[in-house]
């Protein structure tokens, strides 16, 4: 009976608290995004530093025009003639008229044709190596465009169905870049990174809208 | 005898029931009689969720503000603390800090540009810059590292590409270098759209 009468420890009265974690977490739900934020390296020139290089062979340069009537990619200086279905002297990859009426300026471009005509250059054996693309756009050329540009341009591309990564696959259809993942190698330490198509990316200043 | 046996074990039943009842009452606590809810179990609960997302509260490096619909790209460098901008469809934001109003249209007014109309330079922009990077230079110096001039950009969908080259090239005027653009990880399907945007068609 002694034993019982011990009296227990007053205990913390919780009311307060959990009124407190009650509206923290509410709030905080509300608060936190649940999407991963990555980043897009990027260089632009410094305005200084154009003609520094002059010496030995011309370098390379591969560049991307981008306009609101498509893609404009010029080899060494050398405009690409325009692919089958384009007008002659025009954009080397034009928006199709199909996808003229789509709501995002994104969706109106031939992504799929860009992809493999750079991917075309890529496999030539003189741009192997070559890792910079300078991107120019028009003035009017808004930034979700570029970034799919540059998701385009940067790393090789296999469809879901290849079980085996490969790089050098040109893709055939519109679903299959849609599904498509990036080409992992074996890289230096046992890890895997992302075949290169043309990972750095250099802007350039913006042509004139038409 | 046989009624007899009955109540004697009726009796031993019912002392063994009040037994158990007590040791029940005992196994509580002090208010054992009051019929409580069970509320430490969500107690427990609420403190996890609450360290959770604490956690991921103080983590985020990056914070988008509101009516930025930043792209969805496969990019996959994980953001770092630096100098952010954000251009968005009103203004262009240090942080939180308002520098800018945007005209309609998204442009910067040709009053606010060295240059006027064609210039590249956006004044406001780049006085506060200047005052970001003299800080951002003391702290290298005082923790002996040097002042490596990375920004990260987020910016809206819409922003036109000549704001951004805008915004870009006041930068390199105030001694930044690297440039990286702040984008929502997805899929290929979803790069160069924004989260809410309309149905692929």
């Amino acid at each position: 009976m002694a034993k019982n009468k011990v009296p227990d420890a007053e205990d913390i009265n919780l009311t307060p608290i959990m009124n407190m974690v009650l509206v923290l977490i509410p709030l905080m739900l509300l608060n936190v995004v649940f999407m991963t934020i990555t980043l897009i390296e990027v260089t632009m020139p410094q305005r200084s530093a154009g003609a520094a290089m002059n010496s030995g062979d011309p370098p390379k340069r591969l560049q991307l025009f981008i306009s609101k009537q498509g893609f404009t990619i010029v080899e060494n200086g050398m405009p690409l003639n325009a692919i089958d279905g384009c007008a002659a002297g025009g954009p080397t990859v034009c928006a199709p008229e199909s996808k003229k009426d789509a709501a995002l300026e994104t969706d109106k471009q031939d992504w799929l044709s860009l992809y493999n005509e750079l991917m075309k250059i890529k496999s030539k054996s003189d741009w192997a190596t070559h890792e910079q693309i300078e991107i120019v756009a028009d003035s009017s050329v808004n930034f979700g465009v570029l970034v799919k540009a540059m998701d385009i341009a940067r790393f090789q591309l296999v469809p879901k169905s290849e079980a085996e990564a490969t790089k050098g696959k040109v893709l055939t259809s519109e679903e299959e870049l849609n599904e498509a993942r990036q080409v992992l190698i074996d890289g230096e330490d046992n890890t895997k990174t992302q075949a290169a198509l043309f990972p750095v990316v250099i802007l350039g200043l913006p042509t004139v809208s038409q | 005898m046989a009624p007899e046996n009955n109540d004697k074990q009726a009796q031993i039943n019912a002392q063994l029931v009040e037994r158990i009842k007590a040791k029940r009452k005992a196994g509580r606590s002090h208010d054992a009689g009051k019929v409580g809810l069970g509320l430490n179990s969500m107690m427990d609960m609420m403190t996890i969720i609450l360290v959770f997302l604490l956690k991921s509260y103080g983590e985020e490096p990056l914070v988008v503000l509101p009516n930025t619909d930043v792209p969805i790209s496969v990019a996959e460098v994980q953001p770092t603390d630096m100098t952010v901008l954000t251009v968005n469809k009103e203004g262009i934001f240090m942080v939180r800090q308002r520098i800018l109003d945007l005209e309609e249209g998204g442009k910067v007014g040709a009053n606010f540009k060295k240059g006027g109309e064609s210039g590249l330079i956006i004044e406001p922009l780049e006085a506060e810059l200047r005052k970001e990077v003299e800080k951002l230079k003391s702290i290298a110096m005082s923790s002996g590292r040097t002042f490596e001039g990375d920004m990260t950009i987020i910016a809206d969908e819409s922003v036109s590409y000549r704001l951004l080259v805008e915004v870009m090239q006041t930068a390199i005027g105030a001694e930044f270098k690297k440039f990286r653009f702040a984008v929502i990880q997805g899929s290929m399907k979803e790069s160069g759209r924004y989260s809410g945007a309309p149905p692929l068609q």
